[in-house]
Protein backbone atom coordinates (compact mmCIF):
# COMPACT_ATOMS: atom_id res chain seq x y z
CA UNK A 1 0.00 0.00 0.00
CA UNK A 2 1.30 3.29 -0.35
CA UNK A 3 1.09 6.53 1.52
CA UNK A 4 -2.08 8.30 0.55
CA UNK A 5 -1.94 11.14 2.57
CA UNK A 6 -0.02 13.76 0.11
CA UNK A 7 -0.33 14.33 -2.96
CA UNK A 8 3.42 14.33 -4.98
CA UNK A 9 4.15 17.50 -6.49
CA UNK A 10 6.70 20.10 -6.88
CA UNK A 11 3.86 23.13 -6.00
CA UNK A 12 3.30 24.04 -2.73
CA UNK A 13 0.79 26.37 -1.03
CA UNK A 14 2.07 29.26 1.13
CA UNK A 15 -0.30 30.88 3.82
CA UNK A 16 0.60 34.48 4.65
CA UNK A 17 -0.37 35.50 8.55
CA UNK A 18 -3.37 37.68 6.53
CA UNK A 19 -4.20 34.48 5.07
CA UNK A 20 -3.76 35.32 1.44
CA UNK A 21 -3.13 32.10 0.07
CA UNK A 22 0.07 31.56 -2.59
CA UNK A 23 1.67 28.47 -4.77
CA UNK A 24 4.82 28.33 -5.65
CA UNK A 25 6.49 26.00 -7.94
CA UNK A 26 9.79 24.95 -5.44
CA UNK A 27 12.98 25.03 -8.00
CA UNK A 28 14.72 21.55 -8.38
CA UNK A 29 18.03 20.86 -7.69
CA UNK A 30 18.82 20.01 -11.47
CA UNK A 31 17.46 23.55 -12.34
CA UNK A 32 19.47 25.22 -9.80
CA UNK A 33 22.38 23.57 -10.77
CA UNK A 34 22.12 25.02 -13.85
CA UNK A 35 21.63 28.83 -12.48
CA UNK A 36 24.89 27.85 -10.07
CA UNK A 37 26.61 27.15 -13.83
CA UNK A 38 25.72 30.33 -14.80
CA UNK A 39 27.18 32.37 -11.44
CA UNK A 40 30.40 29.41 -11.07
CA UNK A 41 31.13 31.29 -14.97
CA UNK A 42 30.40 34.89 -14.45
CA UNK A 43 32.71 34.27 -10.81
CA UNK A 44 35.23 32.79 -12.96
CA UNK A 45 35.25 35.48 -15.54
CA UNK A 46 35.19 38.48 -12.80
CA UNK A 47 38.35 36.66 -10.41
CA UNK A 48 40.27 35.34 -13.93
CA UNK A 49 40.14 39.65 -14.75
CA UNK A 50 40.62 41.01 -11.79
CA UNK A 51 43.49 38.36 -11.58
CA UNK A 52 45.00 38.98 -14.67
CA UNK A 53 44.47 43.49 -13.90
CA UNK A 54 46.21 42.86 -10.42
CA UNK A 55 49.22 40.95 -11.62
CA UNK A 56 49.65 43.16 -14.88
CA UNK A 57 49.95 46.60 -12.55
CA UNK A 58 51.90 44.90 -10.05
CA UNK A 59 54.19 43.23 -12.42
CA UNK A 60 54.66 46.38 -14.20
CA UNK A 61 56.47 47.63 -10.87
CA UNK A 62 57.93 44.76 -9.83
CA UNK A 63 56.14 43.50 -7.21
CA UNK A 64 54.70 40.23 -9.23
CA UNK A 65 53.97 38.86 -5.86
CA UNK A 66 51.38 41.43 -4.38
CA UNK A 67 49.39 40.78 -7.66
CA UNK A 68 48.92 37.31 -7.00
CA UNK A 69 48.09 38.36 -3.31
CA UNK A 70 45.50 40.54 -4.47
CA UNK A 71 43.97 37.87 -7.27
CA UNK A 72 43.63 35.31 -4.38
CA UNK A 73 41.80 37.91 -2.25
CA UNK A 74 39.52 38.60 -5.15
CA UNK A 75 39.14 34.79 -5.47
CA UNK A 76 38.54 34.75 -1.79
CA UNK A 77 35.68 37.64 -1.57
CA UNK A 78 33.97 36.61 -4.96
CA UNK A 79 33.80 32.90 -4.03
CA UNK A 80 32.13 33.42 -0.59
CA UNK A 81 30.36 36.88 -1.08
CA UNK A 82 29.27 36.78 -5.11
CA UNK A 83 25.62 34.88 -3.64
CA UNK A 84 25.05 36.93 -0.42
CA UNK A 85 25.43 40.17 -1.97
CA UNK A 86 23.59 39.25 -4.93
CA UNK A 87 20.79 37.73 -3.00
CA UNK A 88 20.85 40.41 -0.79
CA UNK A 89 20.76 43.52 -3.22
CA UNK A 90 18.38 41.29 -5.55
CA UNK A 91 15.88 40.40 -3.33
CA UNK A 92 16.85 36.51 -3.61
CA UNK A 93 18.16 36.40 -6.87
CA UNK A 94 21.55 36.06 -8.54
CA UNK A 95 22.63 36.69 -12.35
CA UNK A 96 22.26 32.88 -12.60
CA UNK A 97 18.66 32.78 -10.65
CA UNK A 98 17.17 35.79 -12.65
CA UNK A 99 18.55 34.35 -16.09
CA UNK A 100 16.57 31.27 -15.16
CA UNK A 101 13.85 33.06 -13.12
CA UNK A 102 14.76 31.21 -9.58
CA UNK A 103 14.63 33.68 -6.74
CA UNK A 104 15.44 32.28 -2.43
CA UNK A 105 12.82 33.35 -0.27
CA UNK A 106 11.59 32.34 3.11
CA UNK A 107 9.62 29.45 3.78
CA UNK A 108 6.69 31.36 4.31
CA UNK A 109 6.96 33.36 1.51
CA UNK A 110 8.45 36.32 2.35
CA UNK A 111 11.66 38.10 0.75
CA UNK A 112 14.95 36.88 2.38
CA UNK A 113 17.20 39.65 4.85
CA UNK A 114 21.27 39.86 4.33
CA UNK A 115 22.08 37.34 7.30
CA UNK A 116 19.68 34.32 5.35
CA UNK A 117 21.54 34.81 1.81
CA UNK A 118 25.16 35.09 3.21
CA UNK A 119 24.71 32.04 5.34
CA UNK A 120 23.12 29.97 3.11
CA UNK A 121 25.80 30.91 0.80
CA UNK A 122 28.52 30.27 3.39
CA UNK A 123 27.25 26.80 4.08
CA UNK A 124 27.51 25.70 0.91
CA UNK A 125 30.93 24.44 1.60
CA UNK A 126 28.94 22.17 3.43
CA UNK A 127 25.85 20.75 0.76
CA UNK A 128 29.33 20.38 -1.50
CA UNK A 129 30.70 17.44 0.50
CA UNK A 130 32.51 15.29 -0.23
CA UNK A 131 35.02 16.95 -2.30
CA UNK A 132 32.74 19.02 -4.23
CA UNK A 133 30.29 16.51 -5.89
CA UNK A 134 27.64 17.90 -4.18
CA UNK A 135 26.05 14.69 -2.92
CA UNK A 136 25.10 15.69 0.82
CA UNK A 137 23.48 18.90 -1.15
CA UNK A 138 21.77 16.52 -3.62
CA UNK A 139 20.97 14.02 -1.24
CA UNK A 140 19.04 17.24 1.35
CA UNK A 141 17.14 18.39 -1.63
CA UNK A 142 15.68 14.63 -2.11
CA UNK A 143 14.66 14.14 1.21
CA UNK A 144 12.54 17.82 1.68
CA UNK A 145 9.54 18.36 0.26
CA UNK A 146 10.89 21.87 -0.79
CA UNK A 147 14.22 20.94 -2.42
CA UNK A 148 15.85 22.32 0.37
CA UNK A 149 19.60 22.14 0.93
CA UNK A 150 21.14 22.54 4.06
CA UNK A 151 22.08 25.93 3.99
CA UNK A 152 18.65 26.35 2.98
CA UNK A 153 17.33 24.73 6.01
CA UNK A 154 19.95 26.67 8.65
CA UNK A 155 18.18 29.88 7.37
CA UNK A 156 14.29 28.68 6.54
CA UNK A 157 14.87 29.79 2.85
CA UNK A 158 13.64 27.73 -0.69
CA UNK A 159 14.35 28.34 -3.91
CA UNK A 160 11.00 29.11 -6.19
CA UNK A 161 10.59 29.22 -9.92
CA UNK A 162 8.47 32.51 -11.26
CA UNK A 163 6.77 30.29 -13.49
CA UNK A 164 4.79 33.50 -15.94
CA UNK A 165 1.58 32.13 -16.18
CA UNK A 166 -1.10 33.33 -18.37
CA UNK A 167 -3.69 35.69 -17.28
CA UNK A 168 -6.71 33.74 -16.64
CA UNK A 169 -9.06 34.62 -19.44
CA UNK A 170 -12.65 32.66 -20.75
CA UNK A 171 -11.96 31.02 -23.73
CA UNK A 172 -14.25 32.05 -26.79
CA UNK A 173 -15.51 29.17 -28.71
CA UNK A 174 -15.73 29.78 -32.21
CA UNK A 175 -14.48 26.73 -34.26
CA UNK A 176 -17.73 24.73 -33.49
CA UNK A 177 -21.63 25.83 -34.23
CA UNK A 178 -23.31 25.94 -30.67
CA UNK A 179 -26.79 26.86 -31.11
CA UNK A 180 -28.21 23.66 -32.18
CA UNK A 181 -27.06 21.76 -29.60
CA UNK A 182 -27.86 24.55 -26.97
CA UNK A 183 -31.52 24.79 -28.09
CA UNK A 184 -31.49 20.91 -27.24
CA UNK A 185 -29.98 21.02 -24.10
CA UNK A 186 -32.85 22.04 -21.63
CA UNK A 187 -32.54 25.56 -20.01
CA UNK A 188 -31.58 24.20 -16.41
CA UNK A 189 -29.20 21.75 -17.33
CA UNK A 190 -26.19 22.79 -15.92
CA UNK A 191 -22.71 21.16 -14.62
CA UNK A 192 -21.76 20.41 -11.21
CA UNK A 193 -18.99 22.19 -9.74
CA UNK A 194 -16.26 19.92 -10.49
CA UNK A 195 -17.87 19.02 -13.37
CA UNK A 196 -17.45 22.53 -14.20
CA UNK A 197 -13.79 22.69 -13.46
CA UNK A 198 -13.14 19.69 -15.74
CA UNK A 199 -14.96 21.01 -18.72
CA UNK A 200 -13.24 24.59 -17.99
CA UNK A 201 -9.79 22.16 -18.30
CA UNK A 202 -11.10 20.27 -21.75
CA UNK A 203 -12.15 23.58 -23.22
CA UNK A 204 -8.90 25.31 -22.60
CA UNK A 205 -6.84 22.18 -23.78
CA UNK A 206 -9.19 21.62 -26.73
CA UNK A 207 -7.87 23.39 -29.60
CA UNK A 208 -4.75 21.45 -29.46
CA UNK A 209 -6.51 18.46 -30.08
CA UNK A 210 -7.38 17.13 -33.40
CA UNK A 211 -11.38 16.21 -33.53
CA UNK A 212 -10.81 12.39 -33.17
CA UNK A 213 -9.21 13.43 -29.73
CA UNK A 214 -11.77 15.67 -28.87
CA UNK A 215 -14.50 13.26 -29.91
CA UNK A 216 -12.54 10.80 -27.40
CA UNK A 217 -12.36 12.96 -24.57
CA UNK A 218 -15.41 14.43 -24.79
CA UNK A 219 -17.39 11.49 -25.57
CA UNK A 220 -17.00 10.32 -21.40
CA UNK A 221 -19.02 12.71 -20.13
CA UNK A 222 -21.13 13.47 -23.30
CA UNK A 223 -22.71 10.31 -23.51
CA UNK A 224 -24.01 10.59 -19.61
CA UNK A 225 -25.42 14.01 -20.24
CA UNK A 226 -26.93 12.84 -23.38
CA UNK A 227 -28.48 10.26 -21.62
CA UNK A 228 -29.75 12.61 -18.79
CA UNK A 229 -31.31 15.14 -20.82
CA UNK A 230 -32.47 12.59 -23.99
CA UNK A 231 -30.36 14.01 -26.52
CA UNK A 232 -30.24 11.67 -29.60
CA UNK A 233 -27.20 9.44 -28.92
CA UNK A 234 -25.25 10.95 -32.63
CA UNK A 235 -25.07 14.31 -30.61
CA UNK A 236 -21.56 16.09 -30.84
CA UNK A 237 -20.48 15.85 -27.11
CA UNK A 238 -17.75 18.49 -28.01
CA UNK A 239 -20.41 20.77 -28.70
CA UNK A 240 -22.09 19.92 -25.82
CA UNK A 241 -19.28 20.51 -23.45
CA UNK A 242 -18.62 23.67 -24.64
CA UNK A 243 -22.80 24.09 -24.81
CA UNK A 244 -22.08 23.95 -20.86
CA UNK A 245 -18.95 25.88 -20.90
CA UNK A 246 -20.67 28.97 -21.90
CA UNK A 247 -23.40 28.69 -20.20
CA UNK A 248 -21.48 27.95 -16.95
CA UNK A 249 -19.00 30.83 -17.48
CA UNK A 250 -19.74 33.08 -20.14
CA UNK A 251 -22.42 35.18 -19.50
CA UNK A 252 -22.98 36.84 -23.14
CA UNK A 253 -24.76 34.11 -25.47
CA UNK A 254 -24.89 36.69 -28.59
CA UNK A 255 -20.71 36.17 -29.66
CA UNK A 256 -21.23 35.68 -33.43
CA UNK A 257 -20.81 31.87 -34.55
CA UNK A 258 -18.59 30.69 -37.42
CA UNK A 259 -20.11 28.97 -40.12
CA UNK A 260 -19.32 25.35 -40.52
CA UNK A 261 -17.99 23.92 -43.59
CA UNK A 262 -20.81 23.22 -45.80
CA UNK A 263 -21.55 19.25 -45.45
CA UNK A 264 -21.12 19.21 -41.95
CA UNK A 265 -23.98 18.12 -39.82
CA UNK A 266 -23.84 20.87 -36.64
CA UNK A 267 -24.94 18.51 -34.58
CA UNK A 268 -23.27 15.67 -35.30
CA UNK A 269 -20.10 14.02 -34.01
CA UNK A 270 -17.02 13.69 -36.03
CA UNK A 271 -15.95 9.94 -37.02
CA UNK A 272 -13.88 9.01 -34.51
CA UNK A 273 -11.60 6.50 -34.75
CA UNK A 274 -9.79 5.37 -31.79
CA UNK A 275 -5.94 6.03 -32.00
CA UNK A 276 -5.29 4.81 -28.91
CA UNK A 277 -6.09 2.55 -26.09
CA UNK A 278 -6.43 3.48 -22.70
CA UNK A 279 -5.18 0.90 -19.86
CA UNK A 280 -7.84 -1.10 -18.00
CA UNK B 1 -10.09 4.36 -7.89
CA UNK B 2 -10.80 7.67 -8.56
CA UNK B 3 -8.56 8.76 -11.99
CA UNK B 4 -8.53 12.69 -11.11
CA UNK B 5 -7.07 11.73 -7.23
CA UNK B 6 -3.85 11.18 -8.25
CA UNK B 7 -0.40 10.35 -6.01
CA UNK B 8 1.45 12.02 -8.32
CA UNK B 9 -0.04 15.42 -9.51
CA UNK B 10 -0.39 15.71 -13.00
CA UNK B 11 0.38 18.80 -14.85
CA UNK B 12 2.93 20.37 -17.83
CA UNK B 13 6.36 20.11 -17.01
CA UNK B 14 9.97 21.00 -18.39
CA UNK B 15 12.59 18.10 -18.16
CA UNK B 16 14.01 20.39 -14.93
CA UNK B 17 11.42 20.17 -12.60
CA UNK B 18 10.28 16.33 -13.52
CA UNK B 19 13.88 15.60 -12.71
CA UNK B 20 13.21 17.22 -9.54
CA UNK B 21 9.80 15.82 -9.02
CA UNK B 22 11.30 12.02 -9.83
CA UNK B 23 13.39 12.88 -6.09
CA UNK B 24 10.06 13.01 -4.42
CA UNK B 25 8.40 10.13 -6.46
CA UNK B 26 11.90 7.65 -4.88
CA UNK B 27 11.56 9.24 -1.65
CA UNK B 28 7.63 8.63 -1.71
CA UNK B 29 7.86 4.92 -2.97
CA UNK B 30 11.59 4.32 -1.31
CA UNK B 31 10.59 0.91 0.09
CA UNK B 32 9.53 -1.10 -3.09
CA UNK B 33 11.25 0.99 -5.14
CA UNK B 34 14.94 -0.24 -3.87
CA UNK B 35 13.97 -3.57 -3.42
CA UNK B 36 12.78 -3.39 -6.77
CA UNK B 37 15.72 -1.85 -7.94
CA UNK B 38 17.79 -4.35 -6.20
CA UNK B 39 15.94 -7.49 -7.92
CA UNK B 40 16.15 -5.88 -11.61
CA UNK B 41 19.57 -4.82 -12.15
CA UNK B 42 21.70 -7.48 -9.43
CA UNK B 43 21.91 -10.09 -11.82
CA UNK B 44 22.40 -8.03 -15.09
CA UNK B 45 24.93 -6.44 -13.03
CA UNK B 46 26.69 -9.43 -11.36
CA UNK B 47 26.87 -11.19 -15.01
CA UNK B 48 28.27 -7.74 -16.37
CA UNK B 49 30.88 -8.04 -13.80
CA UNK B 50 31.69 -12.23 -14.49
CA UNK B 51 31.75 -11.13 -18.18
CA UNK B 52 34.05 -8.34 -18.69
CA UNK B 53 36.36 -9.41 -15.73
CA UNK B 54 38.83 -10.17 -17.86
CA UNK B 55 38.75 -7.76 -20.52
CA UNK B 56 39.17 -5.28 -17.36
CA UNK B 57 42.61 -7.11 -15.91
CA UNK B 58 44.18 -7.23 -19.25
CA UNK B 59 43.23 -3.51 -19.97
CA UNK B 60 44.52 -1.94 -16.86
CA UNK B 61 47.63 -3.59 -17.59
CA UNK B 62 48.19 -1.05 -20.46
CA UNK B 63 45.97 1.69 -19.68
CA UNK B 64 45.24 3.70 -17.04
CA UNK B 65 41.52 4.42 -18.15
CA UNK B 66 40.00 1.21 -20.07
CA UNK B 67 38.32 2.34 -22.11
CA UNK B 68 37.32 -0.78 -24.16
CA UNK B 69 36.27 -2.04 -21.48
CA UNK B 70 33.54 0.59 -20.20
CA UNK B 71 32.44 0.72 -23.74
CA UNK B 72 31.05 -2.54 -23.53
CA UNK B 73 29.77 -2.18 -20.49
CA UNK B 74 28.13 0.90 -21.49
CA UNK B 75 26.33 -1.25 -24.90
CA UNK B 76 25.79 -4.18 -22.25
CA UNK B 77 23.90 -1.67 -19.97
CA UNK B 78 21.87 -0.32 -22.62
CA UNK B 79 20.35 -3.78 -24.10
CA UNK B 80 20.03 -4.87 -20.00
CA UNK B 81 17.92 -1.27 -18.53
CA UNK B 82 14.76 -1.78 -20.13
CA UNK B 83 14.79 -4.93 -18.66
CA UNK B 84 16.02 -4.58 -15.39
CA UNK B 85 13.92 -0.93 -14.83
CA UNK B 86 10.29 -2.88 -16.17
CA UNK B 87 9.09 -4.05 -12.17
CA UNK B 88 9.79 0.02 -11.50
CA UNK B 89 7.45 0.80 -14.39
CA UNK B 90 5.20 -1.34 -12.81
CA UNK B 91 5.26 -0.26 -9.81
CA UNK B 92 4.89 3.57 -10.65
CA UNK B 93 2.08 2.55 -12.90
CA UNK B 94 -0.11 1.66 -9.44
CA UNK B 95 1.53 3.92 -7.17
CA UNK B 96 0.02 7.00 -10.08
CA UNK B 97 -3.58 5.84 -9.33
CA UNK B 98 -2.80 4.94 -5.23
CA UNK B 99 -3.61 0.95 -6.70
CA UNK B 100 -2.61 -1.71 -4.42
CA UNK B 101 1.04 -3.24 -5.43
CA UNK B 102 1.33 -6.57 -5.22
CA UNK B 103 4.42 -8.58 -6.30
CA UNK B 104 2.81 -11.91 -7.18
CA UNK B 105 0.32 -9.61 -10.05
CA UNK B 106 3.65 -7.62 -11.07
CA UNK B 107 5.38 -10.72 -11.57
CA UNK B 108 2.35 -12.13 -13.93
CA UNK B 109 2.06 -8.64 -15.66
CA UNK B 110 5.94 -8.85 -16.14
CA UNK B 111 6.62 -12.17 -17.85
CA UNK B 112 2.61 -11.09 -20.19
CA UNK B 113 4.68 -8.22 -21.33
CA UNK B 114 8.01 -10.56 -21.69
CA UNK B 115 7.37 -11.15 -25.32
CA UNK B 116 6.56 -7.57 -26.45
CA UNK B 117 9.84 -6.50 -24.06
CA UNK B 118 12.22 -8.68 -25.86
CA UNK B 119 11.12 -8.10 -29.63
CA UNK B 120 10.91 -3.92 -29.25
CA UNK B 121 13.02 -3.66 -26.07
CA UNK B 122 15.46 -6.14 -26.76
CA UNK B 123 15.74 -7.50 -30.55
CA UNK B 124 14.84 -4.30 -32.32
CA UNK B 125 16.28 -1.78 -30.38
CA UNK B 126 19.75 -3.62 -30.11
CA UNK B 127 19.91 -3.88 -34.04
CA UNK B 128 18.66 -0.43 -34.34
CA UNK B 129 21.39 1.20 -31.46
CA UNK B 130 24.65 1.40 -33.99
CA UNK B 131 22.16 3.73 -35.84
CA UNK B 132 22.94 7.04 -33.72
CA UNK B 133 21.26 5.59 -30.61
CA UNK B 134 17.96 6.26 -32.52
CA UNK B 135 15.64 4.24 -30.51
CA UNK B 136 16.72 6.03 -27.59
CA UNK B 137 15.64 9.48 -28.83
CA UNK B 138 12.62 8.40 -31.16
CA UNK B 139 10.62 6.05 -29.08
CA UNK B 140 11.93 6.62 -25.61
CA UNK B 141 8.55 5.32 -23.94
CA UNK B 142 8.06 2.22 -25.53
CA UNK B 143 8.84 0.32 -22.61
CA UNK B 144 5.93 2.32 -20.64
CA UNK B 145 3.86 1.68 -23.23
CA UNK B 146 4.15 -2.28 -23.71
CA UNK B 147 4.24 -2.23 -19.29
CA UNK B 148 1.08 0.30 -18.80
CA UNK B 149 -0.88 0.40 -21.87
CA UNK B 150 -0.63 -3.07 -22.91
CA UNK B 151 -1.51 -3.00 -26.25
CA UNK B 152 -1.40 -6.01 -28.80
CA UNK B 153 1.62 -7.05 -30.79
CA UNK B 154 -0.88 -7.60 -33.70
CA UNK B 155 -4.32 -6.09 -34.34
CA UNK B 156 -6.09 -9.57 -34.47
CA UNK B 157 -9.87 -10.11 -35.76
CA UNK B 158 -10.93 -7.23 -32.91
CA UNK B 159 -8.58 -4.48 -35.24
CA UNK B 160 -7.03 -3.53 -31.72
CA UNK B 161 -4.41 -0.78 -31.70
CA UNK B 162 -1.38 -2.31 -32.02
CA UNK B 163 2.37 -1.13 -29.68
CA UNK B 164 3.78 -0.05 -32.49
CA UNK B 165 1.15 2.27 -34.16
CA UNK B 166 0.48 3.42 -30.60
CA UNK B 167 4.04 4.30 -30.23
CA UNK B 168 3.64 6.25 -33.44
CA UNK B 169 0.81 8.09 -32.29
CA UNK B 170 3.04 9.01 -29.24
CA UNK B 171 6.40 9.87 -30.94
CA UNK B 172 5.44 11.17 -34.14
CA UNK B 173 6.43 14.78 -34.30
CA UNK B 174 7.97 15.30 -31.58
CA UNK B 175 11.34 14.42 -32.56
CA UNK B 176 12.96 17.52 -31.75
CA UNK B 177 11.95 17.78 -28.61
CA UNK B 178 12.40 13.83 -27.64
CA UNK B 179 15.73 14.50 -28.86
CA UNK B 180 16.92 17.79 -26.58
CA UNK B 181 15.00 16.01 -23.41
CA UNK B 182 17.11 12.90 -24.24
CA UNK B 183 20.27 14.81 -24.41
CA UNK B 184 19.77 16.62 -21.07
CA UNK B 185 18.76 13.58 -19.31
CA UNK B 186 21.82 11.94 -20.67
CA UNK B 187 24.40 14.77 -19.73
CA UNK B 188 22.24 14.71 -16.21
CA UNK B 189 22.97 11.01 -16.07
CA UNK B 190 27.20 10.95 -16.70
CA UNK B 191 27.68 14.00 -14.13
CA UNK B 192 25.65 11.89 -12.06
CA UNK B 193 27.26 8.65 -12.08
CA UNK B 194 30.74 10.42 -12.16
CA UNK B 195 29.69 12.05 -9.07
CA UNK B 196 28.35 9.27 -7.18
CA UNK B 197 31.41 7.11 -8.01
CA UNK B 198 34.11 9.58 -7.22
CA UNK B 199 31.99 10.55 -4.06
CA UNK B 200 31.66 6.69 -3.27
CA UNK B 201 35.46 6.73 -3.93
CA UNK B 202 36.20 9.43 -1.61
CA UNK B 203 34.13 8.66 0.94
CA UNK B 204 35.58 5.28 1.44
CA UNK B 205 39.06 6.41 1.42
CA UNK B 206 38.44 9.02 4.29
CA UNK B 207 36.01 7.11 6.87
CA UNK B 208 37.91 3.65 6.09
CA UNK B 209 41.47 5.10 5.23
CA UNK B 210 41.43 2.38 2.31
CA UNK B 211 43.10 2.86 -0.76
CA UNK B 212 40.54 1.77 -3.48
CA UNK B 213 42.28 -0.01 -6.21
CA UNK B 214 41.77 0.67 -10.02
CA UNK B 215 40.10 -2.62 -10.20
CA UNK B 216 37.54 -1.99 -7.26
CA UNK B 217 37.03 1.12 -9.16
CA UNK B 218 35.19 -0.04 -11.87
CA UNK B 219 34.19 -3.09 -11.07
CA UNK B 220 32.53 -1.96 -8.42
CA UNK B 221 32.12 1.06 -7.83
CA UNK B 222 31.44 3.25 -11.05
CA UNK B 223 29.34 0.55 -12.30
CA UNK B 224 27.00 0.61 -8.92
CA UNK B 225 26.75 4.41 -9.47
CA UNK B 226 25.68 3.49 -13.27
CA UNK B 227 22.64 1.36 -11.91
CA UNK B 228 21.99 3.51 -9.47
CA UNK B 229 21.21 6.26 -12.02
CA UNK B 230 19.29 3.61 -14.48
CA UNK B 231 17.04 2.90 -11.88
CA UNK B 232 16.40 6.88 -11.30
CA UNK B 233 15.96 7.14 -15.13
CA UNK B 234 13.69 4.65 -14.99
CA UNK B 235 11.55 7.50 -12.54
CA UNK B 236 12.41 9.92 -14.85
CA UNK B 237 11.19 8.10 -17.98
CA UNK B 238 7.87 7.30 -16.46
CA UNK B 239 6.95 10.67 -15.40
CA UNK B 240 8.42 12.53 -18.79
CA UNK B 241 6.07 9.71 -20.57
CA UNK B 242 3.29 11.01 -18.44
CA UNK B 243 4.01 14.56 -19.52
CA UNK B 244 4.06 13.69 -23.16
CA UNK B 245 0.48 12.03 -22.93
CA UNK B 246 -0.55 14.84 -21.11
CA UNK B 247 0.80 17.69 -23.43
CA UNK B 248 0.19 15.46 -26.48
CA UNK B 249 -3.33 13.52 -25.81
CA UNK B 250 -4.27 15.64 -22.87
CA UNK B 251 -4.15 12.70 -20.54
CA UNK B 252 -4.87 14.66 -17.44
CA UNK B 253 -8.15 16.58 -19.05
CA UNK B 254 -9.32 12.67 -20.19
CA UNK B 255 -9.04 11.64 -16.62
CA UNK B 256 -10.97 14.14 -15.38
CA UNK B 257 -13.45 13.71 -17.88
CA UNK B 258 -13.67 10.01 -17.31
CA UNK B 259 -14.11 10.70 -13.47
CA UNK B 260 -16.80 13.36 -13.80
CA UNK B 261 -18.68 10.42 -15.96
CA UNK B 262 -18.39 7.80 -13.07
CA UNK B 263 -19.82 10.74 -10.77
CA UNK B 264 -22.58 11.82 -12.69
CA UNK B 265 -23.03 7.44 -13.21
CA UNK B 266 -23.41 7.61 -9.22
CA UNK B 267 -20.63 5.09 -8.99
CA UNK B 268 -17.83 7.67 -6.84
CA UNK B 269 -19.01 10.29 -4.25
CA UNK B 270 -18.80 13.77 -5.52
CA UNK B 271 -15.78 15.84 -4.44
CA UNK B 272 -16.53 18.86 -2.39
Amino acid sequence: MFEKNRQIDSHIRVVTPENIGFEYRVASPFERLLAFLVDAIIMLSVVGVAGLVAMFVFGLFGVLGMGIGVAMVSWFLVTWFYGGVFETLWNGQTPGKRSLRLRVLRTDGSPIDAGQAVLRNFLRIVDSQPFNTYLTGLLSTAVTRRYQRLGDLACGTMVVAEDRSRAVRFNEINDVLLTPVDNMLPPGALPSRTLAKAISQYVDRRRYFGPARRAEIARHVGEVFAEQYNLPPSVDHDALLCVLYRRTFLTSRDDEETVLESGSHPTLAPEAFREFELPA
Amino acid sequence: MQLDQTRIAIRERRLGEILGLALQVTRAGAGWLVLLWLLGVTGFALFNGWLLRETLVDELLFEEVPVGYWVLMLILVAIEAPFATAPLSLYLGKMMFNSDFRFRAMLVELIRSMPQLVLYQGILRTLTMPFLLLPYWMMPYVGELILLERNPMFRGKQNRLTTNRRSRNLHSNNGGELFGRWLLAMATSIVLILAIGFGIEVLLMQLTSWEVSSTVQHLVIYPFALWLVVGWMAVVRFLSYLDLRIRREGWEVELAMRAEAQRLRGNIAPVI
